[in-house]
């Protein structure tokens, strides 16, 4: 018991170091006055990634709302759960409780940062798992504003970097940074991403398409902090400027350190996901 | 195709209880670990029950009266419920999935079939299932070639890919190297055809499946094998199957007459397919292949299918997705092949996904005999109305292949005429589901 308690002390004191040492490093890449724009840029997203890295998984439940540009409406449930990779990318799946006819239906996505992801569709009336190409990622994310590539994880080779500098946004202050996507199937030129200063929580995000006009904002609020490091949003907002359409996200809160191994995100637990 | 009177190898009786005993025996010696990976949205909770229902209202209209004068308009109504619990954290669970259909027209489409009884234990690295089950194996969108262990429900739908309940215990191991699949298959189940009621049966009158569980055709239990994975980009699947062809062959059971319908009896032999499926996906292309071999009682024969399906992402500058595809189908029994199969055949696809609010998408596409010239047009469509409702709509064409005659066995013999068995069942199907 005292050996528990003891180990749990020292891994808070480690968690919280490593928070400290992200901000530290991040601060002087910062200051140092001989970095360039990419290396500032990129050590902001480094920092950012740090700080959330140990989230071990977690497993949550969105509901999604669906505007079209003519005021109608829909609404989605389904469940995520995420395994966060050790020395590879994070694996996640996803499975569909509404509307009932998709019920049942299930993804599984295997992130790779050197390569493309993989990817696994099951069909529940088929009984039938179906790899499906990367380059979906960029459509429309069943049927919403959000494409999958917007939605998982960020990985920081997937882009390069360019920090701006100092923004309010909002009532707090903001990192500015800008990214490209090196995936060449990606829908963006480049997006705009604002990390709060203090948590380095991402808390907007401009998308602008390949011809490089503005396409998208992604909005995150009721943030929610699990172990004083790892921030999640329970409301997101994207809305597309180009078609009016809009999609938001209502996230229960994270359930983390759910204890989950590879073969949850196998395809054959794929096949059992519910 | 219509084969020589076989030499039967014995009545099939229902499979006797005796059967089952080396494989319960087989259960209990395997580990069962009580707390293992089982569902990640299983931890924590207690025992979890779900249960699903869907009601479907299929109407099916044909321009023409079939060949033995069969109804145009087809009314039917069907029910699907899916039951599941799990506990144990996930690591046991049931699922049941009984089927009901009550046809107007056709009472042999009238009836119930359990889709699924099964138990399941997860534990670390294995997986073991025991009861009826439905398990699909494939990659190609033409047709399921390599997909065997499951008979086809083709009174349900003449594109094979309704499936009936198979008895199987099966063991899966999840190994770094790929996922093993070991399955022990005891009893067989018929192939359903309709009655001369219903249609795309042609100028014949088909024995009717005898319902329930079968002896398998061996005599023996039938088995099979599976090794799939990852590797790279190259999904690969690798099969071994010795047990009861699911593809009957027909003999005639009564004298050939002019103007009678031909009474056939489906007959079931024994037989062994080696298989491989593939699926390699670079960028928006994904190659697709089945190959296999059997072997067995009937002369063995090699067929494939191969093709590509390549995605458009947001075509037209719309959010639609679409996707092209195209695939060839071999066989080498060439003319050879049974009722209704492709044996040197090109199909080509379109698959349009809409990205609306209403999950709307079709599928549209031809299956060409480029050396008679007779094609296969079919479509398929469906958009969500409301919450709860799906709207349906599916059609398919047979063009090229002459009417076969009631009674004329020489039309049969004609190269590339088995086709005109069902020359007048071109069809359009509505089917309006509610979810509940």
């Amino acid at each position: 018991m005292a050996r528990g308690l003891g180990w749990t002390v020292a891994i808070a004191a480690l968690v919280l170091a490593t928070a400290a040492s992200a901000h530290d490093e991040l601060a002087g890449a910062l200051t140092d006055p001989e970095a360039s724009a990419e290396t500032r840029g990129q050590a902001v997203a480094e920092a950012a990634e740090r700080i959330d890295a140990g989230f071990a998984d977690s497993l949550v439940a969105v509901r999604m709302v669906l505007h079209d540009a003519r005021g109608s409406r829909s609404e989605r449930e389904m469940r995520i759960a995420t395994l966060e990779g050790v020395d590879t990318g994070d694996r996640s799946l996803i499975v569909f409780d509404s509307p009932r006819d998709q019920r049942g239906t299930a993804l599984l996505t295997w992130n790779h940062a050197e390569s493309e992801d993989d990817q696994w569709l099951y069909l529940p009336a088929l009984r039938r798992v179906k790899k499906i190409a990367a380059r979906n990622r960029s459509g429309p994310f069943v049927g919403s504003e959000f494409a999958f590539e917007d939605l998982t994880s960020e990985e920081v080779s997937n882009y390069t970097w360019s920090y701006v500098g100092r923004v309010a946004c909002d009532e707090r202050e903001c990192l500015k940074v800008e990214r490209e996507p090196v995936e060449r199937w990606s829908g963006y030129s480049r997006q705009e991403v604002f990390y709060d200063v203090e948590t380095l929580r991402i808390e907007r995000i401009e998308y602008y398409d390949r011809r490089g006009s503005h396409l998208k904002s992604l909005r995150s609020a009721d943030w929610r902090v699990h172990a004083d490091r790892h921030w999640r949003p329970g409301y997101m907002d994207m809305v597309n400027h180009q078609t009016g359409r809009r999609t938001e996200l209502f996230w229960a809160p994270h359930a983390f350190g759910n204890g989950f191994g590879p073969d949850d995100f196998s395809t054959t637990a794929l096949q059992r996901a519910r | 195709m219509i084969s020589a009177p076989l030499p039967c190898s014995g009545r099939a009786d229902r499979v006797q209880g005796a059967h089952l005993v080396p494989l319960l025996l087989l259960v209990l010696a395997l580990p069962l670990q009580a707390v293992a990976a089982a569902s990640p949205f299983a931890r924590d909770t207690g025992p979890r029950s779900e249960f699903d229902a869907s009601v479907t209202l299929q109407l099916r209209a044909f321009p023409e009266e079939g060949l033995l004068g069969e109804q145009r308009v087809h009314p039917s109504l069907a029910l699907e419920f899916e039951y599941f619990r799990e506990w144990n954290q996930g690591a046991d669970s049931f699922t049941l999935v009984p089927f009901f259909r009550y046809d107007v027209r056709d009472d042999r489409r009238s009836r119930g079939d359990l889709r699924e009884a099964f138990l399941t234990h997860v534990g670390d690295g294995f997986e073991i299932h025991a009861g009826l089950r439905r398990v699909f194996w494939g990659q190609t969108e033409s047709k399921h070639l390599v997909d065997v262990l499951n008979q086809v429900d083709l009174i349900e739908n003449v594109d094979e890919e309704d499936r009936l309940g198979q008895p199987m215990l099966s063991l899966t191991l999840l190994r770094d190297w790929g996922v093993i699949e070991a399955y022990v298959l005891p009893g067989f189940r018929e192939r359903t055809f309709a009655s001369t009621d219903g249609r795309f049966t042609g100028p014949f009158e088909i024995a009717e499946a005898r319902s329930g569980i079968r002896r398998v055709a061996s005599g023996r239990v039938d088995w099979a094998l599976r090794w799939s994975h990852l590797i790279g980009e190259v999904e690969l699947g690798l099969a071994w199957f010795d047990g009861t062809n699911r593809e009957p062959e027909f003999e005639p059971a009564t004298a050939v007459e002019a103007g009678v319908p031909i009474r056939l009896q489906p007959r079931y032999r024994a037989m062994t397919q080696a298989s491989l499926d593939a699926q390699y996906i670079r960028g928006d292309w994904a190659w697709k292949l089945e190959l296999l071999r059997r072997g067995g009682d009937s002369p063995s024969h090699v067929a494939f299918v191969a093709g590509f399906e390549r995605t458009l992402i947001g075509v037209f500058d719309t959010r639609a997705d679409l996707g092209l595809l195209a695939e060839y189908l071999y066989d080498d029994r060439g003319r050879r092949t049974p009722l209704l199969s492709f044996a040197n055949d090109v199909f080509l696809g379109l698959r349009l996904a809409f990205n609306d609010l209403a999950d709307s998408d079709l599928l549209a596409g031809v299956i060409v005999d480029h050396r008679s010239g007779r094609q296969v047009w079919s479509l398929e469509a469906g958009t969500r109305l409301g919450q709860h409702w799906r709207l349906a709509f599916e059609g398919r064409a047979f063009r090229g292949a002459r009417a076969l005659r009631p009674g004329v066995l020489e039309d049969l013999t004609e190269p590339g005429r088995q086709w005109g068995a069902i020359a007048r069942d071109d069809y359009l199907q509505v089917e309006l589901t509610r979810f509940f």
